[in-house]
């Protein structure tokens, strides 16, 4: 695999997502409690007895103590639905001062996340987008699986512009509720737009986890001199002094990510900002200790 | 404006490089690639207004700033005051050496005369290779006339042999001089006049006057002083009158200091070679004081010497010569005719209480009978006074006149003409009978000497009181002056000259009982007025003191004995031998302050012993010559010792505007790194980092 080579693999071995404490919903049987009962290990309550419950599941001691006929209900148990969207928009092309691409970074984090959520049992499935849902990937638990995913990302290249705001309301519908929605972009657009779909996230009772990656330059802005930028979404040109407009730009950037910080923390979104020139087990070790709230 | 170096202009257009590499940056703008374009959009239109203004400020202030730099390299100058086509016209420098004698101030152990003489030829030289300097000394007015020297040497040398002298200062004069000089050659030159003075204000007083003496493209320059040090000076001194109490002559010197402060100062007087007297003296700037210094008594008539402040800045002021003649109190003999003269009642009785005993009058009397006459050795006596003469031997007569005729005074008082045989001739009046006087009482003065209104006038006293009951009849002689008649108008005191001596005539007794005028308060001044007139006494010390230039002029009475030569020594111990001419000699050349001698042989009657009289010269004070404060807006362009060449050039040719375009120069550069440090804005957000436990 491209993305899982034995050394990303041994790297993950000390990493864990927990996400016991989500429920889950779907016909897969796993470890996650579920909204309804059903049968499995866990005791949920006592119930009266109704003509047509199945005799095993009276509660024969208590019959014996009371007279009356109860029966043991259980939680349902399933398994845990995982989808993995990855934006392939033409800015996730972008490499500037970082190592590699913000796509690479990004699809290294969406194969690490999928395998660690594989690993623990859960179903992880893939999608990518970029003004459209381009593919998509079901949820299965095998670690077969995972190849199908890997294949799909390298063979992807990202191109193209991003309506993300658009392209993510329209994935929303395609997903089953109570899913762990991961998002892995560099949400470049309307932060508003982003917020606004990621609380109907929210009301589909999923649970999303916002991986923004960015390359250090798209915070910085260290370039010099007068330049020509050419926008890697719609080839559109814009000449600039770097040096004067370097101020202002800091200072939007700076205000799109209070926006977007202020927004998900309103919608219960985590967000973690990932450089492309930090580690990447860095980035997913703060991600992982996030997955426990 | 002209420049020095005229070929660092050619880096002018370097100015311009800044704006060439910004086009040509802009042109080779790199292409590159970025990920997103919306963000930077709206931060370029954000800043886009303040970004192109803030760019072509600094753009500006760069090429301002070069071409500040590449000017400041060619040296420009502001042009100066003086004329001239351009600046490779020829200029005409006139040095004027300011040689009065206040330039002999001495400042940090030169005197301010030979630094102004070092600027000078200093000066000199920064004519140029066409230009031609004149160069003369200035005092009141110039010294000498002004003509081009053949080289700035010459100049220089010429200026090296002026010498301070005892001049004041008109440097208006001076400067108008040169001015005129200069203006005479009409073709276009650079006109440049330097006076190089002290700047006392004193010396300038001449330029209010004289606005347009110097046409206005003639350049006025000068030299600039530190503030002078206090300067105490002696203004003047003259002699105190003694006065009959006994308080013997004295001097009152008139001191002053001039500056800022008050200093306490010794007087000395030194007469004789000796120092005669000394005491202390606290001056105040800005007003002078009197202080008197008693004068040697022992020291004979003739005294002179000079009286001595503390030295200080300007020497020359610092003393004062003087020189008189102190005329001792002339001595009387009073022969007394009869017995009765000298007894109460008397004449000689009120003559002798008068000038004798009552010490009311400044004059010694002595007393002899009419026998000792031809036996008395007449020579101490200024004036004979005869009284109620009644015979005379021809021997005494003859010695009275003898007396007479070498210049003695003779007052004969005559109740009678019986005793008065052999003196006829020298009488001022013929002498008749003995006549009753006017029935009326008093006597009026005709021409009587008052010796002036300052000491008293007749009219003062109740004259029409003086009663008389005989008098002489008297008729005065041709030449000779009633001064007295009575009330009839017949004459009773008649004056004339005899010989080299005078006499006087009372045509009448002094005794009461014949008036009552010995009784009188007049009779003092009465008594006083005929002793002065027959002693040529007036009282005073002969005061003979002269400004510098101011010719000797010695001229004998004809009661003297003139020589027919004289020598004089000058204050440096020079004889001059002069020839006496009508009684009468001069001498001219008193340049020098100090005591000017005049040395002769004596007559028989002094023994041939030398006589010596001698003057006093001294610098004129009146000019305020030792007020060396400076004008206040002295009417040139000052020129600092220190920098002369510097200061000349700015004037002459203008002022280097180097130093202003090099700061004008770091200013902008000053300017441009403010504008293109980056503004004030918060960093770039860092990535969170918060270490997690998987």
């Amino acid at each position: 695999m491209k993305y899982l080579d034995p050394l990303v693999l041994a790297r993950l071995k000390t990493l864990r997502f927990d996400l016991r404490r989500h429920r889950a919903e779907g016909h897969l049987g796993g470890r996650h409690q579920g909204s309804r009962r059903g049968f499995s290990q866990e005791f949920a309550e006592h119930r009266a007895y109704a003509p047509g419950d199945e005799l095993k599941r009276l509660d024969w001691k208590v019959y014996a103590r009371t007279d009356r006929l109860f029966v043991k209900e259980y939680h349902e148990e399933k398994s845990l639905r995982t989808y993995v969207l990855v934006d392939a928009s033409g800015s996730m092309g972008y490499r500037g001062r970082g190592p590699e691409t913000k796509w690479e970074a990004a699809c290294r984090l969406a194969m690490c996340a999928a395998y660690l959520i594989t690993a623990q049992g859960d179903a992880a499935g893939l999608a990518t987008f970029d003004t459209e849902p381009r593919s998509l990937i079901p949820p299965r638990r095998s670690l077969e699986h995972l190849e199908l995913m890997d294949a799909l990302l390298a063979k992807t290249a990202p191109a193209g512009e991003t309506d993300l705001g658009g392209v993510l309301r329209k994935v929303a519908e395609l997903l089953p509720r109570r899913s762990l929605v991961l998002l892995v972009s560099d949400l470049l657009g309307d932060p508003e737009k982003v917020a606004s779909v990621v609380r109907a996230f929210r009301a589909r009772r999923h649970r999303v986890y916002a991986l923004q990656v960015l390359d250090p330059e798209e915070r910085d802005f260290g370039l010099d001199g007068p330049i020509v930028l050419e926008s890697l979404e719609d080839r559109s040109l814009l000449r600039v002094e770097a040096g004067l407009v370097r101020a202002s730009y800091r200072e939007a950037f700076s205000h799109q990510q209070r926006l977007y910080e202020a927004a998900f923390h309103g919608s219960g979104v985590r967000h973690e900002v990932i450089y492309t020139d930090e580690p990447w087990e860095a980035a997913l070790t703060r991600l992982a200790a996030g997955t426990g709230g | 404006m002209d420049f020095l170096n005229p070929a660092a202009l050619w880096l002018t257009p370097l100015a311009a490089a800044p704006l060439v590499l910004h086009l040509l940056s802009l042109r080779r703008a790199r292409k590159l690639p970025f990920s997103d374009l919306s963000l930077l959009r709206r931060a370029h239109a954000k800043s886009l207004p303040a970004a192109r203004l803030r760019q072509w400020l600094i753009l500006a202030a760069r090429c301002l700033a070069l071409a500040a730099l590449c000017l400041a390299f060619a040296r420009p100058v502001v042009r100066g005051s003086a004329s001239g086509e351009g600046p490779d016209a020829g200029m005409d420098l006139v040095v004027l050496l300011d040689t009065s004698w206040s330039m002999g101030a001495r400042e940090r152990g030169r005197t301010r005369f030979e630094a102004a003489q070092a600027a000078a030829a200093a000066l000199t030289r920064l004519a140029g290779t066409a230009g031609r300097v004149a160069a003369a000394g200035a005092s009141l007015g110039l010294d000498g006339p002004l003509v081009f020297a053949r080289s700035p040497e010459e100049a220089a040398a010429a200026l090296g042999r002026l010498k301070v002298g005892p001049r004041g200062t008109d440097l208006a004069a001076a400067a108008a001089e040169a001015c005129r000089f200069l203006s005479a050659d009409p073709r276009p030159r650079r006109r440049v006049v330097a006076v190089l003075s002290d700047n006392a204000a004193s010396g300038m007083r001449g330029f209010a006057g004289r606005p347009g003496a110097c046409a206005p493209e003639t350049l006025l320059l000068g030299l600039a002083w530190d503030a002078p040090p206090l300067n105490a000076a002696l203004l003047d001194a003259e002699p105190v009158v003694p006065s009959a109490g006994g308080e013997g002559p004295r001097l009152s010197v008139r001191a002053a200091l001039y500056g800022a402060g008050r200093r306490r100062v010794a007087l000395d007087l030194v007469a004789g070679g000796r120092r005669a007297a000394r005491r202390a003296a606290e001056l105040s700037a800005g007003s002078a004081a009197s202080y008197a210094l008693a004068l040697p008594t022992d020291a004979g008539p003739e005294l002179w010497g000079r009286v001595e402040l503390t030295s200080d800045t300007l020497e020359a002021d610092d003393a004062w010569n003087f020189a008189m003649r102190l005329d001792p109190a002339p001595r009387a003999l009073l022969v007394a005719g009869s017995p009765k003269s000298l007894e109460a009642g008397g004449g000689g009785y009120a003559l002798r209480t008068l000038l004798a005993e009552g010490g009311r009058l400044p004059y010694r009397l002595d007393t002899a009978d009419s026998g000792r006459v031809g036996r008395l050795d007449l020579s101490p006596y200024k004036v004979v006074i005869l009284d109620d003469l009644r015979a005379l031997s021809p021997d005494s007569a003859e010695r009275l006149l003898r007396f007479v005729r070498e210049g003695g005074g003779l007052w004969v008082i005559a109740p009678s003409a019986a005793g008065l045989a052999g003196l006829e001739r020298a009488l001022p009046a013929v002498l008749g009978a003995e006549e009753p006087a006017a029935a009326a009482a008093g006597v009026r003065p005709v021409a009587a000497p008052s010796d002036g209104p300052q000491r008293f006038s007749w009219d003062e006293f109740e004259l029409g009181r003086v009663a008389l009951t005989r008098r002489l009849a008297a008729v005065p002689r041709p030449g000779a002056a009633v001064w007295f008649r009575d009330a009839a108008g017949a004459p009773l005191l008649v004056a004339a000259d005899e010989g080299r001596g005078r006499v006087l005539l009372w045509a009448a007794g002094l005794s009461v009982d014949r008036t009552n005028l010995s009784l009188k308060p007049v009779f003092a001044a009465w008594v006083d007025a005929g002793v002065r007139w027959l002693a040529r006494y007036d009282g005073r010390p002969r005061w003979r003191a002269l400004k510098v230039g101011e010719p000797l002029e010695r001229v004998w009475d004809p009661s003297e004995r003139a020589p027919s030569r004289v020598s004089l020594r000058g204050p440096g111990g020079r004889r001059t031998a002069l020839l006496v001419k009508d009684r009468r000699v001069v001498f001219e050349d008193t340049r020098e302050p100090g005591h000017y001698v005049l040395e002769w042989d004596g007559g028989p009657e002094d023994g041939a012993r030398p006589v010596a009289e001698a003057w006093a010269v001294n610098l004129d004070r009146s000019g305020a010559e030792s007020d060396l404060t400076p004008a206040a807006v002295p009417p040139w362009k000052a020129l600092r010792p220190g920098s002369l060449r510097e200061d000349f050039d700015a004037a002459v040719h203008g002022r280097e505007a180097r130093s202003g375009l090099l700061a004008a120069a770091l200013l902008l550069l000053l300017v441009e790194l403010v504008l293109s440090s980056p503004p004030r804005s918060g960093p770039a957000p860092a990535p969170r980092r918060k270490e997690a436990v998987a």
